[in-house]
């Protein structure tokens, strides 16, 4: 491998812009108004007032991803959940760069990790950046890049079977305690990767060794993710865990909620298509070459496990975010495969390149046509986000002061209440250090959940139970939200203190 | 010469048909468009006089806020004539003529109703969308809409009657012409000979051929199942995934070398072509037809990325058919979810940009 200057200072720079990328905040103060990041922020704020994970307060997007930044809590949760995702997209391309230098060893390493990091941090047509939807980004699939690196480790090193059962148990006991979903695309990468060897070489003797990995694989997870689990019962003095909140939103997301909040039936040249084309396509060629078959195989598994993603939120660009994991997957197979050498293969290789480097030209191409945003950009990198910024006054309709003055009055004196709104007073939910949350929030994550399973997490919860507090409850923008105030009403003892045409503010207690 | 005017008058009453449908299918859309950027967005008042109104005409309601949606839906409504019916009333004069309007008493659709139930050629006689609101006086209203499908159908039949009259006759005439014209050439042979010849190139083989078909199988299948739309949203969605699932896991394994397998290869390209081009016609862009690019600068960025793709594949002349499905597919998908960012719009920018980065990153990453 060639080390000179050039690839020396390359790095540092590509290093020193995502840095600074990585912890732009100007996502913040876009049209978004952190109303995305609120599904993240809102359970942190859960907890400092009162709730628990696991227990009482539901969490969309995991366990570990709204855990670790709530244990950091370096000046408040936005600053922590900043930090805590900033951090998580170096580490990413740290991951990348490991796996160019140390284990496929590239000749143009620092070109490779270039790419990478434009599509990790610049990939969006309007370069918000993955900030602005966490829910798309590393925060999302971490450990779905844990995967990529521990399987190209394990496969470029010839590891022993001991060792491959060790490291792919951490690696799903990590998915697992870090959300439902990630745990899903985990274990299904590696059981559809089992599987494709099991029908390469079908004998009973494969059969028993893929059955023993599973098997071993699941179990040794399982008992450390117990004993994590565990620990966290221990130190957040809980006294017993409900499991079943971490797979809430999974199922959710399995009976459609994901679609019919915004599906869109494309027409037949579907985005997908460009991705499962080129993979179904190199692995006919190498049907007979078992080496380049089962690494197609390996990060083809990881590829389709992600793609499901796309299919439960069937929004054509959802594509998009899964770009880096793609580019990846596709660069490995391409690297792992360059050398073994045959006409057919050489014409693999080149279908198997042509999405990264479809993928590659679309951002950079974006990028240099929207050159003039980059200062911009660059200038909001800043460390430390000061929650003040983020007290913004409530925005209510003119003709509703006397209801603005009343949750005025509650975030001054530091009261419980909880908005039930599809407007934009939902950007008030990233707000902290005024009002406390009456119900976990945020309440529009409460109504993907089935309502009779919210209904009897509120009333076991002693949280909730001790908690008094308002209930705001736009009348106008309540899709789904009235079935949620139900659920309230029926749990608590609601009346109702001021009505106006457009808002009902209740007492509950 | 009696067979052939016999097919070509088959021929043309199955695309007379397609197209019929196919119109339908549009306006019933652009009603549907009608009812949920205008009806469902407009706040009714009593001070408007449309409550109780028993001929409420859609023209009725156009206003300052609603009007880009009207020049969006009298585009495509044209000359054709919708049979709309608008009631907007309080929800007891709904309750109380539960019956007139295909409801229950609880004011779901009522699926005995014979509103609800009548068919006409397979499809539902009436349309009907309604939603229940309040206006500022608290009084629960409802909004209700009842297209009349059957009338519309007979309506773009009876307008695109002359056309097929006209297109028919021309055929016949045409066909006979040609025989008094050209009496010697017996049509039928000349047909019977490119008939061979397809037939001929259907059944080559070469050493590559296992390739296309689980390729063809897959696509085809993906096509077929968003062309005709069979199933709902969710339901969709999940055939996809598994189909795809399946496919990564089971096509590559199957042998393809049998004959059998190349013609039901053949057959499938040439479906999935013809749909591929209704869908360029009716749908082209990104999500379906929301982009309002020009129609000529979408075909300039499929036509150019076509030719770059074909050119990165041109070493590789035996896989041919693949190349062109790949160079075909790809830039259509690309303007399906991209076209933002490959700028259909300022076309310069995909010559200047695009095609130098896609060559660059393509010569950088393959050595």
């Amino acid at each position: 491998m060639k080390i000179n200057l050039y690839n020396i200072f390359f790095l540092l720079l590509i290093f020193f812009i995502a840095l600074q990328l990585s912890f732009r905040t100007d996502y913040l103060f876009n049209s978004d108004h952190g109303f995305h990041l609120s599904y993240f922020i809102q359970p942190i704020v859960g907890i400092e007032s009162g709730y628990k994970l696991l227990l009482d307060q539901p969490s969309q997007y995991g366990f570990l991803n709204i855990l670790i930044p709530h244990i950091l809590d370096i000046n408040g949760p936005i600053n922590s959940f900043h930090i805590f995702q900033g951090v998580l997209n170096i580490i990413t391309i740290f991951i990348a760069f490991f796996i160019a230098v140390r284990i496929l060893k590239l000749k143009n390493y620092s070109f490779f990790i270039f790419l990478f990091s434009i599509i990790l941090l610049l990939s969006s047509t309007d370069l918000f950046g993955p900030q602005v939807y966490p829910s798309t980004g590393v925060v999302r699939f971490f450990p779905v890049y844990i995967l990529i690196l521990c399987q190209c480790f394990i496969r470029n090193n010839n590891y022993s079977k001991t060792r491959e059962i060790s490291i792919l148990s951490i690696v799903l006991c990590s998915s697992l305690l870090w959300a439902a979903e990630a745990s899903f695309y985990v274990l299904f990468s590696i059981g559809f990767y089992y599987l494709q060897e099991l029908l390469y070489q079908p004998c009973i003797k494969k059969l028993k060794e893929v059955l023993f990995k599973g098997f071993s694989i699941i179990t040794i997870s399982i008992t450390l993710s117990y004993i994590v689990l565990k620990i966290y019962q221990n130190s957040f003095d809980i006294e017993s865990l409900n499991l079943g909140l971490h797979f809430s939103y999974l199922m959710a997301y399995s009976y459609g909620f994901g679609m019919t909040l915004g599906a869109i039936i494309p027409n037949i040249f579907s985005p997908i298509l460009l991705i499962t084309v080129p993979l179904l396509l190199a692995l006919i060629m190498n049907r007979k070459n078992k080496e380049n078959y089962l690494t197609i195989a390996c990060y083809g598994s990881i590829i389709i496990a992600v793609i499901s993603y796309s299919f439960m939120r069937s929004i054509a660009n959802n594509i998009n975010n899964l770009w880096p994991i793609f580019f990846l997957c596709f660069s490995i197979i391409y690297y792992e495969m360059k050398d073994r050498n045959s006409e057919e293969e050489n014409y693999s290789l080149k279908v198997i390149l042509l999405p990264t480097v479809l993928i590659a030209s679309l951002c950079f191409s974006n990028i240099v046509i929207n050159y003039k945003k980059i200062p911009e950009i660059m200038s909001t990198y800043s460390f430390t986000i000061d929650n003040n910024l983020f007290k913004k006054s409530f925005q209510l309709e003119e003709e509703d002061k006397s209801i603005l003055k009343e949750i005025e009055k509650i975030d001054q004196s530091k009261g419980y209440l909880s908005i039930l709104t599809w407007s934009k007073i939902k950007y008030n939910l990233i707000k902290s250090g005024g009002y406390s949350p009456l119900i976990p929030g945020p309440p529009l994550a409460l109504i993907s959940l089935d309502i009779n399973y919210v209904s009897n997490l509120l009333s076991n919860s002693k949280s909730y139970k001790n908690k008094n507090g308002y209930i705001l409850y736009d009348k106008e923008f309540n899709t789904y939200l009235d079935k949620l105030l139900q659920v309230i009403k029926k749990t608590k003892n609601c009346n109702l203190t001021k009505t106006t045409k457009r808002f009902d503010l209740y007492y509950c207690e | 010469m009696r067979k052939i005017l016999i097919l070509s008058q088959i021929i043309l009453v199955i695309l007379f048909t397609y197209h019929i449908f196919n119109s339908f299918f549009i306006h019933k859309e652009n009603i549907k468009y009608f009812y949920k950027n205008v009806l469902k967005k407009e706040k009714f008042s009593n001070s408007q006089g449309f409550i109780g109104k028993k001929d409420i005409k859609y023209i009725d309601l156009i206003n300052k806020s609603n009007r880009k949606y009207f020049d969006q839906f009298k585009k495509i409504k044209s000359d054709t004539q919708y049979y709309i019916n608008i009631e907007i009333n309080k929800i007891e004069y709904f309750m109380n003529n539960n019956e007139l309007f295909g409801l229950d008493i609880k004011l779901n659709k009522d699926p005995e109703n014979k509103l609800i139930k009548d068919k006409y050629l397979f499809i539902k006689k009436n349309y009907i969308k309604f939603h229940v609101e309040t206006d500022k006086l608290d009084n629960e209203l409802i909004i209700y809409m009842n297209s009349d499908s059957k009338k519309l159908l007979l309506g773009i039949i009876k307008n695109n009657m002359n056309l097929f009259f006209i297109l028919s006759i021309s055929i016949l005439l045409l066909i006979r012409l040609s025989f008094y014209i050209f009496p010697k050439i017996n049509f039928y042979s000349v047909f019977k000979r490119n008939i061979l010849n397809i037939e001929r190139r259907i059944n080559k083989k070469n050493e590559f051929s296992y390739i296309e078909p689980p390729l063809i199988i897959y696509i085809g299948m993906f096509s077929f199942l968003i062309w005709f739309k069979i199933f709902s949203d969710v339901k969709l969605w999940y055939l996809f995934y598994g189909l795809t699932v399946l496919s990564i896991l089971l096509l590559p394994k199957i042998n393809y070398t049998n004959y059998k397998f190349l013609i039901f290869n053949k057959a499938i390209l040439i479906t999935v072509f013809v749909m591929f081009i209704h869908q360029i016609i009716s749908r082209f862009g990104y999500q379906g037809s929301m982009s309002d690019s020009p129609f000529i600068n979408k075909i300039l960025i499929v036509s150019f990325l076509f030719t770059l793709i074909y050119y990165y594949f041109s070493k590789y002349k035996k896989f041919i058919t693949i190349n062109f499905i790949l160079s075909l597919i790809f830039p259509l998908c690309i303007l399906e979810f991209r076209s933002g960012s490959i700028y259909v719009s300022e076309f310069i920018y995909f010559l200047i940009i695009f095609i130098p980065s896609f060559l660059l990153i393509n010569k950088k990453l393959s050595l």
